[in-house]
């Protein structure tokens, strides 16, 4: 009973009921404006039959050659709507598009001890890639996973192999 | 090979500013040669490692022995070959991409003018392609052998090369000579690499905003190199970051000079001429100044210096964009098309000409720009007539597709869709911007349109079996099927329901179907609603009466089990459509539930069953107010179950206290119980926007802004929630200083915005996802620019120190010249009528406004009962007019071409929200007014803006012709404001009442009065050619009408005042005022809350009385000046430390003067001043008497507060420093006082924390809650800020007054 259509912009003035969370990061306006400008087709929101915001996805594209792959930067629904299957809607729209793109695999990245978050990443089939130390800054830096899952052209699942010794955030240059 | 060769293509698909391959998109021009650097590739390990890159070559050149060919090359390959070239040929030859400077450029330069920024394409991938296709196009150098070694040979064999020529020099053609002999031309010498160079440690210290070390830097190098230009923009900049914007505007207007030059004033590379990077920085520097106009010229004239420069058109186009200068956008567009045959730049030329229609009538929209821009897509793509259609790419077909829709129409764009959705959506290397689901929405959509129902039916179904997950699907089955006429409905309503009604067998979403059965049965009411139909088809009634009812109960009783509150938020519209007899037998069952035994057992689907039953309104209403104690007390037991979970307990504890609120229960414990709640889990938000919901019934500025705090808004936050101040901050006037940089932070946020919007428009047109251009614009100029909460912070901060500092006539002036609130101003003389009216509503649809509401009314579900319920059972009393109001609002604000359904009209939460905002709206536009007479009487018009700045002397403004004319539009204006301000019950504040009842506002137009009919301009006299000033010999003064006005103002200053009295007289505020004995035990609180306390009163008198001084000080300066008596304005240029000795001087000069014009001054003059004089004892009677009163008050809270007298001095002592602060104080010491005042409070509030009992005990019960010490500390605080607050501002007020008074007698 989700509708899913592409995020407008006046929907910047209606996602409060999703980002009041105090977990969900509120990004400066142009941040989300570069993602309309930039990749539009990677950023979606969730509305139920009465208009209300359920949760929203934004995504990009981006790397070369094997690490040519999908990346959802931000995925968040508010909180009466969670545990009703909004969030792998979602996932499964960026994971279209990015199919839809030839890319290699999908990614991204989470809070270590967002425990639920996690489960459901691997519920989806996403597997932890890497550690990365000290991600997530704040009151306590926190660690995050980065985590995968490969798309049909990555045949041999090359993007899944782990990287078994945690990672900087600093080394986390794209290339 | 070829899936590494498509993403790269995908990298820079878009990107114009590099060649593109155009083998496959055109015919090659007579000559050509192209040479693209791909593939970067990362060979070996550790220090070993190196890149290369394919050099693909295609050229028809016959110097060239391959027509075709590949080879790889490394970075050091360029390097051999840029030596050869340097020692051999007669060419300059340009530079290689060394370190990619441009990366190390502070990001400032790089953020907007995203054509040249490289953050997304490998810098030197693009720059060894820029250098190769220089070289290789030069025709000396394509004689070298070098050049040819390096494109053909396979590998570059250093030890078998030999230098020299090639056997034949073929002549080149003129075309491409001149395509590439400006390019070669162009490249730098070698001195260039070393000028910016030079230049980086500049930017490293404007990275790190060191300015004052970046000029000193900049500073040596000029030394060095005097006409070094580049380094010169970069000191403007640095220059105007220091706040030197004089110095910088010296230096700008010297290389104003240099950039307007037609040629190039030296050799190429030279460091003096106005180059590239010169002008980035200059460009910069007008760009922070905000002069767009200017950063057009410059690159005006270095496209004019440089025709064939593809950077200096890309930079000229893009400042055409900020200008909003369409047609010069599709000119630029088209000239670099021309010049390079680049198809981005030409979709640039097509998208400028959709992009007119906005500004400009509808009519031309059909008749010139939709037809211009097909028949340039046509042209060039999608020519009919051709046998072969030039190729073409998806965004082209997407700008086609989008003009159509534009057009509106959709057959057409059916067609166009049909013929090349299949290569859009399947073809296998393009990269795909089409977003999913698009090959299934648009087809719905243009057949909707297009009036295809029935095709629209069968295609909607069809996708449903597919999968019926997608609700978007369901809605266009019902919008086509209710669309269709009587007929074709009774022929599909079997199909219908049975699709809907029948559960299919494969695995399918359950909740969907549910919710679909509800949805036909909404439908059919809304279909019964709106035809005003008695009957409906047989099957759609069988239905109603027999199953829906059924449906709705069964969809609460089964998805009220699981773990969400999702049930409310489904099920609600499905009330709106309920008779009352249907909705009584609703809430009877769900009262029935819960007791169930489901109930019993499961938390969650109690809470969600009284969800659902708040929904009904009124009968909840009547039922909650006998059995809220019994419910109230099993709830409490709930939360005090050790097993019940922490979320569901602070659920609970939430409805328990909207339960307590419904039946008007006290509203401190109700803030008690919060409070307490809060402790438990202070992330809820929930919790945190009830107690402020509270905080706001309790008119308590302090707490409200504390717990916006708590909710920790953000960023785009603030126009969707910044409502919860603003709305109410002119309400409850109090803590000035705090509203003020509240005011000030969002008129800013403003300009951020509307730059950064700027930025990503043109990343838009880089990327060329054109269609989001319109939107950002939009958004940016409708919703930002034009919101309520903008336009209300705008007016606020004016207002603000109007109060603060509107004391002298000097000090009105010269708020009114902020160059921020000018907008409110300029309006008002650029349009034609001279009237705020425009910015307000819009000018061709009169009803209709302009203003924004970005407000969110989302949030409020679980707390306020009333946004949510449904009272009127009765559909036919609904107001018509209010829902079409609000269907223009809401189709205004849907996008153009994206699905809307109309099922999402919920006409209960659209008509708050729309009487809300036009309440709201009205209100602004009522005090614009206001500040726009003042506004026409202190600031001439003549003195152009800035100079307006700039002026610190204010003189008196005499009013002319034009002032007059003003005048009378604006109190017309006014008239009819005060006629539309009709004071409605609603759930907004009464200030709107309060306004009115005290008649406040009268006396503002008789003030006015006093100039249009007791000054007649003598319009015979000769001086009448020009728009005279007025003065005693071109005007014919009316004593008796004037005098007639004045004693109106008097009457009616009076008798607002014993309004005013009179509605405190029923306050208890009133009653403690006269009380001297301390009474225990009494809640201030409940004195001070609810719509009519006696703060807002006092608040809006305040305003008021700021208002009407005001004008009556211009009133009486202009009467001075015009009787040559300017001496009774003796507060000119006072401050407070000299103005004692001023006005001895001034006395002095007063007895001169009145002597020396005694003999002038007729009885009708003396009447006047006497007149006059009565006003100001008027103002000075009130006020003395309000200030007592507020004392008396003060020292009752602090009383019943126990507030200690140093604490309250503390407090005082910074408030009255605060208001005598001079208005242009700095900001930053404006922030000290904010700080300083905070934490003072802070640590007041601490040490009365200390005293609280430890609320560790989780045990909730009700009547043994009571509000800690330091709560009511902070309460009473607040309210004594705001009483000192207003006593301050009159009592300052009453100083220059009495000051004036005394110097004058």
């Amino acid at each position: 009973m989700t509708s899913i259509r592409q995020f407008k912009l006046t929907d910047l003035l209606r996602i409060n009921n999703v980002n009041l969370d105090i977990f969900t990061e509120n990004y400066g306006l142009s941040f989300y404006l570069h993602y309309l400008a930039r990749w539009p087709e990677c950023f979606f929101v969730a509305i139920n039959p009465a208009q209300r915001l359920m949760g929203y996805i934004m995504g990009k594209i981006e790397g070369k050659h094997e690490n040519y792959h999908g990346h959802v930067t931000a995925l968040s629904v508010a909180p009466e709507f969670r545990r009703i299957g909004v969030s792998s809607q979602l996932m499964a729209l960026l994971e279209n598009v990015s199919e839809q793109k030839k890319t290699y695999f999908v990614d991204l990245f989470v809070r270590v001890s967002n425990k639920r978050a996690v489960d459901m990443y691997h519920k989806l089939n996403y597997v932890v890639y890497r550690r990365i130390i000290g991600y997530y800054s704040g009151e306590r830096d926190e660690d995050a996973f980065d985590m995968r899952k490969a798309l049909s052209r990555d045949v041999e699942k090359k993007s899944l192999i782990p990287i078994p010794h945690p990672v900087r955030p600093e080394d986390l240059v794209d290339d | 090979m070829s899936a590494v060769e498509t993403e790269n293509r995908r990298e820079i698909a878009r990107l114009p500013t590099r060649p593109i391959s155009l083998e496959d998109r055109y015919d090659p021009p007579a000559n050509f040669l192209e040479i693209e650097v791909l593939n970067p590739e990362t060979h070996g390990f550790a220090g070993k490692r190196y890149t290369d890159y394919e050099v693909r070559m295609k050229t028809n050149l016959p110097v060239f022995r391959l027509k075709e060919c590949t080879v790889r090359r490394r970075y050091s390959d360029f390097e051999w070959l840029r030596k050869e070239l340097e020692r051999d040929s007669k060419i300059v030859v340009p530079p290689l991409p060394s370190k990619a400077w441009k990366r190390q450029m502070p990001t400032f330069f790089r953020r907007d003018d995203g054509i040249f920024e490289d953050d997304f394409i490998e810098d030197r991938r693009k720059g060894l392609e820029q250098f190769i296709n220089k070289v290789a196009g030069h025709p000396l150098a394509q004689n070298e052998r070098s050049l040819h070694v390096f494109l053909q040979e396979p590998a570059i064999d250093h030890d078998k090369y030999v230098p020299g020529k090639m056997p034949s020099g073929i002549p080149l053609t003129a075309r491409t000579l001149n395509s590439h002999q400006n390019d070669s031309q162009r490249i730098a010498n070698p001195r260039l690499e070393v000028n910016e160079r030079r230049l980086r440690p500049i930017y490293d210290y404007m990275e790190i905003h060191n300015y004052r070390k970046a000029l000193t830097e900049i500073d040596r190098l000029l030394k060095k190199q005097a006409n070094f230009t580049a380094c010169k923009a970069l000191k403007c900049l640095v220059l105007l970051k220091l706040e030197r914007p004089e110095d910088a505007s010296i230096l700008a207007n010297e290389l104003d000079t240099l950039a307007s030059a037609t040629t190039r004033a030296a050799a190429p590379g030279d460091a003096s001429n106005m180059d590239e990077n010169a002008l980035t920085f200059f460009s910069q520097y007008y760009k922070d100044l905000r002069q767009y106009d200017k950063v057009v010229w410059l690159y005006e004239a270095a496209a004019k210096r440089e025709p064939t420069s593809e950077e200096f058109l890309c930079s000229l186009f893009m400042a055409y964009v900020r200008m909003k200068d369409y047609k010069n956008q599709m000119l630029t567009a088209q000239k670099l098309y021309k010049l390079t045959r680049k198809i981005p730049y030409y979709n640039w030329a097509i998208i400028s000409v959709l992009l007119q229609i906005d500004e400009n009538s509808n009519q031309l929209k059909q008749t010139l720009y939709i037809p211009m821009a097909l028949k340039m897509l046509d042209k060039e793509f999608f020519d009919e007539n051709l046998q072969q259609n030039k190729p073409y790419g998806e965004m082209e077909c997407l700008l086609y597709l989008h003009t159509l829709e534009l057009k509106e129409d959709f057959s057409k764009s059916l067609i166009f869709l049909n013929k090349h959705l299949e290569l859009l959506t399947k073809a296998a290397t393009n990269e795909s911007m089409l977003p999913a689901y698009f090959s299934h929405e648009k087809p719905l959509i243009y057949n909707y349109k297009a009036g295809n129902l029935d095709v629209t039916y069968h295609l909607a179904k069809q996708y449903l079996i597919e999968d019926n997950y997608l609700w978007n699907w369901y809605e266009v089955l019902f919008d086509t099927f209710f669309k269709f006429d009587t007929t074709k409905q009774e022929e599909l309503i079997k199909d219908l329901h049975e699709f809907i009604l029948t559960t299919p067998n494969q695995t399918a979403d359950l909740r969907n179907i549910h919710l679909a059965r509800i949805e036909l049965g909404l439908r059919w009411q809304l279909t019964r609603f709106k035809n005003n139909l008695s009957t409906l088809p047989e099957l759609a009634s069988t239905y109603l009466t027999n199953s829906f009812f059924n449906e709705i109960i069964s969809y609460i009783e089964t998805y009220s089990l699981k773990t969400t509150s999702l049930v409310m938020h489904d099920i609600y519209r499905a009330f709106e459509y309920l008779t009352s007899e249907d909705r009584s037998r609703l809430h009877k069952h769900l009262i029935n539930q819960l007791t169930s035994e489901t109930s019993q057992t499961n938390i969650q689907y109690l809470i969600n069953i009284l969800y659902c039953a708040r929904l009904c309104g009124d009968i909840h209403h009547s039922w909650l107010s006998e059995n809220s104690h019994s419910l109230i007390q099993k709830l409490l037991d709930l939360v005090n179950q050790s097993s019940t979970p922490l979320h569901l307990s602070i659920e609970l504890l939430t409805l328990i206290v909207n339960i307590m609120d419904e039946t008007n229960q006290s509203k401190s414990e109700l803030y008690t119980l919060l409070d307490r709640t809060y402790d438990k889990d202070s992330s809820n938000f929930d919790v945190k926007l009830y107690m402020y919901n509270i905080a706001l019934h309790f008119n308590c500025i302090t707490i409200m802004k504390d717990l916006f705090e708590r909710l920790e808004i953000k960023n785009i936050q603030y126009y969707s929630l910044g409502y919860l101040l603003t709305d109410h901050y002119l309400r409850i006037h109090s803590n000035y200083h705090h509203i003020r940089s509240f005011f000030n932070y969002l008129t800013n946020l403003l300009f951020v915005y509307t730059d950064d919007s700027w930025g990503q428009i043109m990343f838009c047109y880089k990327y060329g996802n054109f269609l989001r251009i319109n939107e950002i614009r939009t958004f940016s100029d409708c919703y930002l620019s034009y919101s309520l909460i903008y336009i209300q912070s705008l007016i606020g901060s004016i207002i603000i120190d109007l109060i603060q500092n509107g004391n002298r006539y000097n000090s009105i002036g010269k708020l009114l010249k902020y160059s921020s609130s000018q907008v409110l101003f300029d309006h008002k003389q650029k349009n034609k009528n001279n009237s705020l009216h425009s910015l307000f509503y819009k000018t061709d649809n009169n009803d209709v406004l302009k203003i924004q509401d970005t407000r969110d009314f989302d949030i409020w579900p679980k707390i306020d009962y009333r946004r949510l319920r449904f009272d009127s059972g009765n559909v036919n009393d609904k107001p018509i007019e209010t829902i079409s109001y609000a269907d223009r609002i809401l189709i205004e604000n849907s996008g153009q071409t994206s699905y809307q359904s109309p099922s999402c009209k919920d006409f209960f939460l659209r008509q708050y929200q729309t009487v809300d905002f036009q309440q709201r709206s009205t209100l602004c536009y009522f005090r614009a007014n206001i500040l726009n007479i003042i506004y026409t009487l202190y600031v001439d018009p003549s003195i152009s803006k800035t100079d307006l700045a700039a002026s610190s002397i204010s003189v008196v403004h005499m009013p002319d012709e034009q002032v007059f004319n003003s005048l009378k539009i604006i109190i017309n204006d006014y008239e009819q404001c005060i006629k539309s301000l009709n004071p409605v019950e609603t759930i907004t504040p009464c200030e709107i009442q309060s306004i009115l009842e005290l008649e406040l506002y009268k006396s503002i137009p008789l003030f006015v009065q006093i100039l249009l009919e007791g000054i007649t301009l003598n319009m015979t006299a000769e001086a009448s050619s020009t728009p005279s000033k007025i003065s005693l010999t071109n005007t014919i003064v009316h004593f008796d009408k004037i005098d007639q006005s004045i004693n109106a103002i008097i009457k009616q200053l009076e008798q607002s005042y014993k309004l005013l009295l009179k509605k405190l007289e029923n306050t208890s505020f009133q009653k403690r005022c006269q009380e001297t004995t301390d009474n225990k035990n009494i809640d201030f609180l409940n004195d001070l809350s609810g719509k009519q306390s006696p703060l807002e009163f006092y608040s809006v008198y305040t305003e008021f009385i700021s208002y009407t001084y005001s004008l009556y000080l211009s009133i009486k300066s202009i009467l001075a000046t015009l009787f040559n008596k300017t001496s009774l304005l003796v507060d000119n240029n006072d401050t407070t430390s000299n103005r004692a000795s001023n006005t001895k001087k001034s006395k002095k000069k007063v007895n001169e003067q009145q002597s020396s014009n005694i003999s002038n001054e007729n009885e009708n003059e003396t009447k006047l001043w006497n007149q006059l004089e009565k006003i100001e004892s008027l103002y000075n009677e009130q006020w003395t008497q309000i200030i007592e009163n507020i004392r008396k008050y003060e020292l009752f809270i602090r009383m019943q507060a126990k507030v200690n007298d140093n604490e309250y001095d503390r407090l005082e002592k910074e408030l009255i420093g605060d208001t005598d602060q001079q208005m242009n104080k700095s900001k930053s010491k404006l922030d000290e006082n904010d700080n300083s005042d905070s934490s003072s409070l802070s640590t007041m509030t601490k040490e009365n924390n200390n005293n609280d009992e430890q609320t560790s005990s989780s045990v909730f019960e009700l009547g043994k809650i009571v509000m800690r010490p330091s709560t009511v500390h902070t309460f009473a605080l607040g309210y004594l800020e705001s009483f000192i607050q207003i006593r301050v501002c009159l009592a300052s007020k009453q100083k220059t007054l009495q000051l004036r008074q005394q110097s004058s007698t």
